[in-house]
């Protein structure tokens, strides 16, 4: 119930913990940029998974998502499903759309193997 | 659920209810505040998809995000954060009757959406003094497209929040009607979601 924290005086500490918390995943997402690992795609892999946990946080404890009732859990769960299909599906436009040679004419794409 | 206890004013989610059809789950505002939510996470997510096939499929010093300020975008982010603790805080205030207390917590709301925007036109200015514009480079037009749009919704949200506490001053607000309060801090928090999203991917990475 949505009205459950009226009744506890201390209530509003859980929002708190949750800035708090919200404050130290920033700081961190900020210090890990600034490490160069060998590969670019670990310093990605992190400030993504960082970023899920603080959206994740935020939707759960201040959008109300861990106290609504179970009917609505399935609805934001259902949502995310075509999200990330549409995700994937978009990005897998990249050979397509997002390679083509450095300085080359816009016409022109990275020639595939095979093809021709 | 006998049929009297159904029909009796029910506080969930803030309003009084009356019709016969109330099981466990949402209003039907809030319902329609998260349909509009889950829109507005394909339109941003487009835009994030996009950006990530063009970095991927493009020279990597075409996206060199030495260019943006991170500081100010830290700095922004906190902000942010904060705005949406003392949303979360306005609605537990006004569950309570703490109409004070909603009053605050929406005016601190308001002021740090608006320190935000601050920020964010300071650091437009400063990329227009320097020739970057949104037709610059491909990294420039998704900056400026996908933060453009952000500052959009903040400031709608600020709009609309600004009239919340124009509302709540006249004591519109009480326990049992917080309603819109939390719809809009529904809102709000998504616009917040955008932006921890938008911060490592443009200035970080």
């Amino acid at each position: 119930m949505s009205d459950s924290h009226a009744n506890d005086p201390a209530g509003n500490r859980i929002y708190w913990s949750v800035f708090y918390t919200l404050i130290t995943l920033t700081v961190i997402t900020v210090a890990t940029s600034r490490i160069h690992f060998d590969n670019h795609a670990v310093n990605v892999a992190v400030a993504v998974l960082i970023a899920m946990s603080k959206a994740t946080v935020v939707a759960l404890f201040f959008m109300h998502l861990k106290t609504d009732g179970k009917a609505d859990k399935w609805l934001y769960l259902t949502a995310t499903f075509p999200l990330v299909l549409f995700m994937i599906l978009t990005i897998l436009l990249t050979p397509d759309v997002g390679m083509r040679e450095h300085g080359k004419d816009f016409e022109k794409k990275t020639e595939v193997p095979g093809h021709h | 659920m006998s049929e009297a206890a159904v029909l009796t004013a029910d506080a969930h989610d803030g309003h009084a209810v009356s019709d016969v059809d109330r099981t466990e789950s949402m209003s039907r505002g809030k319902l329609g505040m998260w349909l509009f939510l889950a829109s507005e996470v394909m339109f941003f997510s487009g835009f994030i998809a996009a950006y990530i096939v063009l970095r991927m499929g493009g020279d990597p010093a075409d996206f060199d995000s030495s260019i943006l300020n991170w500081k100010l975008a830290f700095l922004n982010t906190v902000l942010l954060l904060t705005s949406s603790l003392t949303m979360v805080l306005a609605i537990f205030s006004i569950q309570r009757g703490d109409q004070k207390g909603l009053q605050l917590n929406l005016f601190f709301t308001i002021l740090l959406g608006f320190g935000f925007l601050i920020i964010k036109s300071i650091e437009y200015g400063t990329k227009f003094l320097h020739h970057l514009t949104p037709t610059s480079s491909v990294f420039m037009s998704c900056y400026f497209v996908m933060t453009g749009f952000h500052g959009i919704h903040v400031l709608a949200g600020i709009i609309v929040l600004s009239f919340l506490l124009a509302w709540s001053m006249q004591g519109k607000y009480s326990a049992t009607n917080y309603a819109s309060i939390e719809i809009t801090g529904l809102y709000w928090h998504l616009v917040d979601i955008v932006w921890i999203f938008l911060f490592p991917l443009l200035y970080l990475l």
